[in-house]
């Protein structure tokens, strides 16, 4: 390097020595009162072309992005909504709040809540199964109706009806939420509230879908909430179903029997104990041996299979090693 | 295939990288205000063009350059009715005062060399890219970049067309008086 290079390197570092990055950070809009912005009258087309694209392509909100179009500088802008994707999978109850006051959860049948989607969601109340539509709008979430699905299999005790009871009457009031990977806490401005927490799932099963087309999705899992005593079903698509490549993992509390796609439903249930097989047996078809599958670090297990058609009505008996009966339960069309 | 940046890969990189592209802009303009719009102009766009990860660095260097170069056409444009208005005032970015003498002139000179050399002079001897980076970065070919640049010091043999080249420019030749070998 000769001295003509030196001079001119030296220089330019010179020129910008002084704006470190803290003098940077610190030309930014502080909290408090808008300052006037520093603008030449020539940049108006540029800020108003940056506004423009800010606007169009829905960063920082909008209208506020235009006024500001910084987007780290969160002390002046809202901070981005919640990923509401979160939510999605099982939770169970952990403490419940009615209008301030703490609510004793009993033994037994604990509430949960299914996110199938981010606009769908299965209530169980601790005595039966409600179905539901979600609204998410940043922070706020509200139900739709609440529509009776099914009653959960056993008998459900009286101090579960009480609590199921309450569960009903604070579920449509509330309409704030909050979650981290293990907590999710629904408010209401009433002081009600109610803090879940994500269930355990233990995997019992894995697999491809049969194939059946583009919809056969990319995995296929039998998960086991040992907290809540059910097998699940959940499967992951590789495409939906209008064709946009997208990874949607859903769950179900269909118990004993999901569709897997067009060609075959998976029949799947949580054994009762004592049973050593269990089979499907189609109402016009031969019987088919449903596999028995250990459910890591739990005396549960689980059988499944997946059974043709799509659409198969049949009948799964459990039986013990004696072959004796354990129960018996009949699958309506798998859908 | 390279990986695509991602919204949070963006946020990260907006905090990191910005800072360094303002200095970057305001060699090209001297104005920390026009500095921070044209980086923002370049974020918004590389928000939703979403480059390449592994050409990031390279791709937000070449925007905040050519950005910068259609600001200042459109700055020349409008310059004579500013001129005639007396409504701007330029306001050179802050630290002007704090070079030496000799910088300051040099600065000077630098300032007042044609947008696409004062583009190759930052380039090679700010960001120190080699003349073929150089000229891959601004979409010139490298006898342009060659051409622009500081004639090459290779010994007493070279000095008679550095000294040739810094008295054609107008700028350099203010800054470099009439220079003789050593």
């Amino acid at each position: 390097m000769d001295d003509l290079e030196r001079v001119v390197r030296e220089t330019l570092a010179a020129r910008v020595a002084p704006l470190t990055d803290e003098r940077i950070a610190a030309d930014l809009p502080q909290p408090g009162p808008p300052r006037p912005r520093r603008r030449h009258h020539l940049l108006l087309p540029l800020a108003a072309a940056v506004a423009v694209a800010a606007v169009a392509i829905g960063v920082g909100g909008g209208v506020h992005y235009a006024q500001n179009p910084r987007p780290e500088q969160t002390h002046t802008q809202p901070p981005p909504p919640p990923d509401s994707s979160i939510l999605l999978g099982f939770w169970t109850v952990k403490t419940i709040v009615d209008r301030g006051r703490p609510v004793a959860i009993p033994s037994g049948g604990v509430p949960a809540i299914t996110f199938k989607t981010t606009s769908s969601a299965t209530l169980d109340s601790g005595c039966e199964q409600l179905r539901t539509s979600v609204r998410i709008k940043g922070k706020r979430l509200t139900f739709g109706s609440l529509i009776f699905d099914a009653p959960l299999s056993g008998p459900c005790p009286a101090p579960t009806q009480v609590l199921a009871r309450k569960v009903l009457a604070i579920v449509p009031r509330l309409d704030h939420w909050s979650a981290t990977a293990d907590t999710l806490q629904l408010t209401s401005a009433d002081g009600s509230s109610m803090t879940f927490g994500w269930n355990e799932l233990q995997l019992v099963f894995s697999t491809k879908p049969l194939e059946a087309g583009r919809r056969d999705g990319t995995a296929f899992q039998l998960m086991y909430a040992a907290r809540h005593g059910h097998v699940f079903l959940e499967w992951h698509w590789a495409h939906s179903s209008f064709g946009i490549p997208t990874s949607v993992s859903s769950l179900t509390t269909i118990a004993e029997c999901g569709r897997a796609n067009s060609r075959a439903s998976f029949v799947f249930g949580l054994a009762a104990p004592g049973t050593t097989r269990a089979e499907f047996r189609p109402i016009n078809g031969p019987p088919t041996e449903l596999t028995m599958m250990a459910i890591p670090g739990s005396p549960a297990k689980a059988f499944g299979r997946f059974v043709e058609p799509a659409n198969s009505t049949g009948t799964v008996t459990a039986y013990r090693v004696d072959g004796s009966i354990v129960g018996s339960k009949p699958v309506k069309s798998c859908n | 295939m390279s990986a695509s940046l991602t919204e949070s890969d963006l946020g990260v990189v907006y905090s990191r990288a910005r800072p360094g592209l303002i200095r970057l802009a305001v060699l090209l303009f001297d104005d920390l205000a026009a500095a921070e719009d044209v980086v923002q102009d370049v974020f918004a766009r590389v928000h939703q063009k979403r480059p390449p990860v592994d050409s990031l660095e390279r791709y937000l260097t070449t925007a905040v350059l050519n950005t910068a170069r259609s600001l200042l056409r459109r700055r020349r444009v409008a310059a004579n009715a500013l001129v005639r208005l007396r409504t701007h005032e330029p306001v050179s970015a802050p630290g002007a005062d704090e070079l030496t003498p000799e910088q300051a002139r040099v600065w000077a000179a630098i300032t007042g060399l044609p947008l696409r050399q004062r583009q190759v002079v930052v380039c090679r001897f700010y960001l120190d890219l080699t003349e073929r980076d150089t000229a891959q970065t601004l979409g010139v070919s490298l006898s342009t970049v060659k051409t622009l640049s500081l004639p090459r010091h290779e010994g007493a043999g070279s000095f008679p067309r550095r000294a040739r080249w810094m008295t054609s420019n107008a700028s350099c030749a203010r800054l470099w008086p009439p220079v003789s070998p050593r």
